[in-house]
């Protein structure tokens, strides 16, 4: 066995067991425990909505319109006589769905240019930072607003606008350990003996980044899904017949004063769920090490 | 100090020049046809071509950036093509309402998290602190539309203390005019206060940690001197550039916090520009939004240098 090999073998040890380490602190987080027990279920009371739901979220019956919560109707029925609690459990398909979405769109936008201004450094660091500080000088949901006008509103639309907003952090978390990776001795010894700029990349910035990227996903979730509530509060984001918790909340707003549990329920949803992101986004972070731990 | 905020302005120039390409490709983003989006759907090729050539469309993008461009620098925003006036005195029009409900909630947001974070910041670990921590939390969490629906129904319609739709200017009447913002500023400003009350609280636990404040204790200050005048003091400045951050947040938040309330402000023209398809008005939005959010971060930026003379440039 090389020398080279060796001292792989040993890293690879190392950060299993940092990752056990990890493991360990994060199983005696109980609220983020908690909080990921509960965005589990709703997961599966998403998928399995058709199953779980009461009744079919678009069944009308016009007997029954913009009824307060009972026995029959938990969270009551809107103003063509469907039951919300059913609408509120697919919505949260739509809801999820589109926050992974927007964060996916982030990661593809920002990951590639962050580790390329990392690593490359000079002019080309400098212009993507200067595309990115441009970029973080609008106003969020104004410049979000414009690129769905741009666009058209769509909920995909929406996310993509929500993916560019989010982009830049992304970027910056992935250049910064990339340039603090790339000055470490071990990465030094990995050029020194010939390794390629991607197994350098692949073994050696990417272990780095995962962890604290973890934290920010969670985070984002959050955000995300505040974001795609409000474009399709708005009518900007998901489009009839979908129904988001968000445009469930835009389309009982006109019956705010007869009906406020048409508006209460999805909203507290949507409350308490981007609650539980950023709940195990905090409970990720006090779990990483104290070496990696980085305040963004 | 004059160096210093010549440097920054200066800085300003290639920030603004990729701010003025990003809006402008706008327009190149839109699918299709621009043109036969402006002229709605049942326009004949006719109308549509005439309008190519009025726009300029049938120029290479790099003449119509250059066109777009002199004009923004001219103040000329072009015309809605929904009401045909000048964008720009539609923006000026409007701008006065967004700023006074963006600048209420900066204070209302100070209101909640000065006393909040230094309560915490002091005593990390006890129920005090938990209580604000996790109101914190939820702060962030609660989307700022169900918070304004949530407050229009307490406040305004079960209750009528307050009215739950419409703006006075302050110059009209002082009284109606804090009537009307209170409920909105209160929507807008809650995640600020969230966010600058974590801060706040961050920032107290490293100060109160220090030796001079140690030294001031153990020399006989009054408990409270040593937290304002120590702590506070020192623990604000992180303040001020989180400040500056929320400010864009703020700005953002108006296009939902003006739709709810009813207000006549910059946000709430975004969104109807939206559905009237009116361009040049989103552009005008946009690059506006945009002045306002560097010239504030312009003022925190100089501020940062008058209360912190180390990232003064020599």
């Amino acid at each position: 066995m090389s020398d080279a090999t060796a001292s792989e073998f040993e890293q690879l040890g190392a950060s299993v067991s940092a990752r056990r380490r990890f493991l360990r602190r994060f199983m005696r987080q109980r609220t983020a425990l908690f909080a990921l027990g509960f965005l589990v279920l709703l997961a599966l009371g998403a998928v399995f909505a058709p199953w779980v739901a009461p009744y079919d979220p678009l069944a009308q019956n016009l007997d029954r319109v913009l009824e307060a919560p009972s026995l029959a109707h938990w969270f009551g029925t809107d103003e063509l006589g469907r039951d919300v609690l059913s609408r509120t459990l697919f919505a949260a398909r739509i809801s999820l769905l589109a926050a992974f979405q927007a964060v996916l769109i982030a990661l593809v936008i920002g990951v590639p240019p962050g580790l390329i201004a990392g690593l490359a450094g000079g002019r080309t660091d400098n212009l993507i930072m200067r595309l990115t500080d441009a970029l973080m000088s609008f106003p969020p949901l104004i410049l979000a607003v414009a690129i769905v006008a741009a666009l058209g509103p769509s909920l995909t639309n929406a996310m993509i606008a929500v993916g560019i907003l989010l982009s830049p952090t992304f970027l910056r978390l992935m250049r910064g350990t990339a340039m603090a990776v790339a000055q470490e001795t071990y990465v030094e010894a990995a050029r020194s003996i010939g390794c390629t700029q991607s197994w350098i990349i692949m073994r050696h910035i990417l272990p780095n980044v995962v962890s604290p990227l973890f934290v920010q996903i969670s985070v984002f979730a959050g955000v995300a899904m505040l974001a795609e509530a409000g474009l399709s509060f708005l009518g900007l984001g998901a489009q009839p017949p979908d129904s988001s918790w968000g445009a469930m909340v835009g389309r009982g707003f006109r019956y705010i004063s007869h009906s406020p549990s048409l508006i209460v329920f999805p909203g507290l949803a949507i409350a308490v769920t981007v609650l539980a992101f950023y709940v195990l986004g905090d409970g990720l972070r006090d779990s990483l090490g104290r070496e990696i731990r980085r305040e963004e | 100090m004059l160096n210093f905020i010549l440097q920054r302005l200066l800085a300003l120039v290639p920030l603004l020049f990729i701010v003025s390409l990003l809006v402008f490709s706008l327009v190149l983003i839109i699918p299709g046809d621009p043109a036969y989006m402006l002229a709605g759907e049942d326009a004949t090729p006719e109308e549509i071509a005439a309008i190519r050539t009025d726009m300029g469309l049938d120029d290479p993008a790099l003449v119509q950036y250059a066109r777009w461009t002199a004009g923004v620098l001219r103040g000329d925003l072009g015309t809605s093509l929904f009401s045909d006036q000048p964008v720009l005195e539609v923006l000026l029009e409007r701008l006065p309402v967004t700023i006074s409900l963006a600048a209420a909630a900066i204070v209302f947001s100070l209101l909640i998290s000065i006393p909040a974070g230094v309560i915490a910041g002091t005593r990390p670990g006890s129920v005090a602190d938990r209580v604000v921590t996790l109101g914190a939390s939820t702060g962030l969490a609660i989307p700022n539309f169900w918070l304004g629906l949530m407050l229009i129904l307490i406040f305004a319609i079960w209750n009528g203390w307050l009215p739950a739709t419409g703006y006075v200017p302050l110059s009209e009447s002082p009284a109606a005019w804090l009537r009307h913002i209170l409920l909105p500023a209160f929507t807008l400003g809650l995640s600020a206060a969230a966010i600058l009350t974590r801060q706040l609280r961050g920032a107290m636990i490293d100060v109160m940690n220090q030796d001079y404040i140690r030294t001031a204790r153990a020399k006989g200050l009054a408990w409270r001197f040593v937290v304002l005048k120590h702590g506070l003091k020192n623990a604000a400045i992180p303040m001020v550039t989180i400040l500056g951050l929320q400010a864009n947040y703020l700005l953002g938040g108006t296009v939902i916090v003006e739709q709810i309330f009813g207000m006549p402000g910059l946000g709430q023209l975004a969104v109807a520009s939206v559905f009237t398809r009116d361009l040049p008005m989103i552009q005008g939005v946009v690059v506006m939004a945009v002045f306002v959010a560097v010239f504030v971060n312009l003022l925190v930026d100089i501020s940062y240098g008058w209360f912190n003379p180390k990232v003064r440039p020599q």
